[in-house]
């Protein structure tokens, strides 16, 4: 549909489309989405019926949400374990207490979308009960062993030296601490004037230094520490080789995947927000909007950059799905357009 | 250069998991996990690093642009493993 309008239209029904979005996973409040919209529309000669059309629906729509019992939400969640490939929580979803199911289940039926998660409560209603299993103990591999890296299996490149020093002058900690702060604010909306408080939890905020991909769930605050963590400076360091018994890689192995999704889209977040002013989003909020746009097929910007923000947030979505998996749901978006 | 699911120990004396290992222009950049003590896995604090095999050193990366750049090299490699 987004195909049939105007450029003007097409920018107005992409603003309302995210408008909504942020409104719905709780990043805007009320007050903020009314001031927003009303000065979009005011920049934008937007007929002000529209927009109190506009608003009156999504107000009513979020205040006729139906709220699900604790059971119904840890289903959910079981459900989207098995459903989605990008949500691999395993065991731990039915290891959960009670305040994590509340907290997770506000996070993951926000950043999948409304429909998406109607249609899973559908679901849940064939859906066969997942049975408790015990999380698999943790074994620490054989006495490790350090040893220096092992220089013979580089290649020699007297480069090396050269490189090392432009990467240093690449690197800025100072810059790079200042843009976080300046940008990262009140962890509020990034590049833009709102004082919205977030309502999700910051009870793990710390939890990136200690805890494992399974046993917590992801919060905001979790996204932006990992990506303040990924800019902060450091000192150089040697690097020791450690000796560890393939029993042991292979079971650090299989939270890899978890760890780095999770990472890259930190860092597309946050990066994305440093580098550009074009997208005055939050930080989690930037990923799920525009990942959220684009399985809607609605966020198609006209220019080379936007193009490439476009590119590397599909290539974020589809990590853990196969090509056909990929293919298929781009035929779908095409057909839903 | 330093391979793929390996374990290292660096300067803080923790062991960190290498998650990948790129190399670009002639450079081998690393993206490695912390690994927790006591769970033995790995955790969220993740860094990319600059590999300076002539000193045997890393560097983290903190310049945003080479940073993107990176993110986004792994990302697209990620993808290319998947399928």
């Amino acid at each position: 549909m987004a195909n049939t309008h105007s450029g003007a239209e097409e920018e107005k029904y992409d603003y309302f489309s995210m408008v909504a979005m942020l409104y719905e996973m709780g990043n805007w409040d009320e007050e903020t989405v009314l001031k927003r919209v009303h000065s979009y529309a005011s920049d934008n000669d937007i007929d002000e019926a529209e927009v109190n059309e506009f608003l009156g629906r999504l107000i009513k729509k979020k205040e006729e949400k139906i709220e699900h019992t604790l059971e119904e939400k840890r289903k959910f969640l079981s459900v989207i374990t098995f459903k989605n490939g990008e949500y691999k929580y395993g065991d731990a979803v039915m290891l959960m207490n009670d305040d994590m199911v509340e907290r997770y289940y506000d996070f993951e039926s926000k950043s999948i979308g409304e429909e998406y998660t109607e249609r899973i409560f559908e679901d849940i209603k064939h859906e066969k009960p997942v049975e408790e299993k015990p999380v698999d103990k943790k074994e620490k591999g054989s006495a490790a062993e350090e040893k220096p890296v092992d220089k013979k299996e580089e290649p020699k490149k007297e480069e090396k030296k050269e490189t090392s020093t432009s990467t240093e002058e690449k690197s800025n900690p100072e810059k790079v601490d200042g843009e976080y702060s300046h940008k990262g604010g009140e962890r509020t909306v990034v590049g833009g004037n709102s004082s919205t408080t977030h309502t999700r939890s910051n009870s793990t905020s710390n939890s990136h230094q200690g805890s494992g991909p399974k046993s917590e769930p992801q919060t905001e605050a979790d996204y932006e520490n990992t990506a303040r963590n990924m800019g902060s400076a450091e000192q150089d360091s040697d690097v020791r080789h450690v000796d560890a018994s393939p029993e042991r890689i292979e079971r650090l192995k299989k939270g890899k995947g978890k760890v780095k999704n999770f990472f890259l889209k930190s860092g597309i977040i946050v990066l994305t927000v440093m580098l550009t002013s074009t997208f005055s989003i939050p930080l989690i909020g930037g990923y799920l909007v525009l990942a959220h746009q684009i399985k809607e097929g609605k966020f198609n910007p006209p220019g080379a950059f936007g193009q490439g923000i476009k590119k590397v947030v599909e290539t974020i979505m589809n990590i853990g799905k196969t090509k056909e998996e990929v293919e298929a749901e781009k035929a779908e978006r095409g057909r839903s357009r | 250069m330093i391979k793929e699911d390996t374990i290292i120990k660096l300067d803080d004396d923790k062991e960190y998991y290498v998650l990948d290992s790129l190399m670009m222009d002639n450079n081998n950049f690393i993206m490695i996990g912390e690994i927790d003590s006591v769970k033995d896995e790995i955790t969220n604090n993740v860094k990319i690093m600059f590999y300076d095999s002539v000193n045997n050193k890393v560097r983290k990366i903190t310049d945003p642009t080479l940073l993107y750049q990176l993110v986004v090299s792994f990302a697209d490699r990620e993808l290319n493993n998947e399928e």
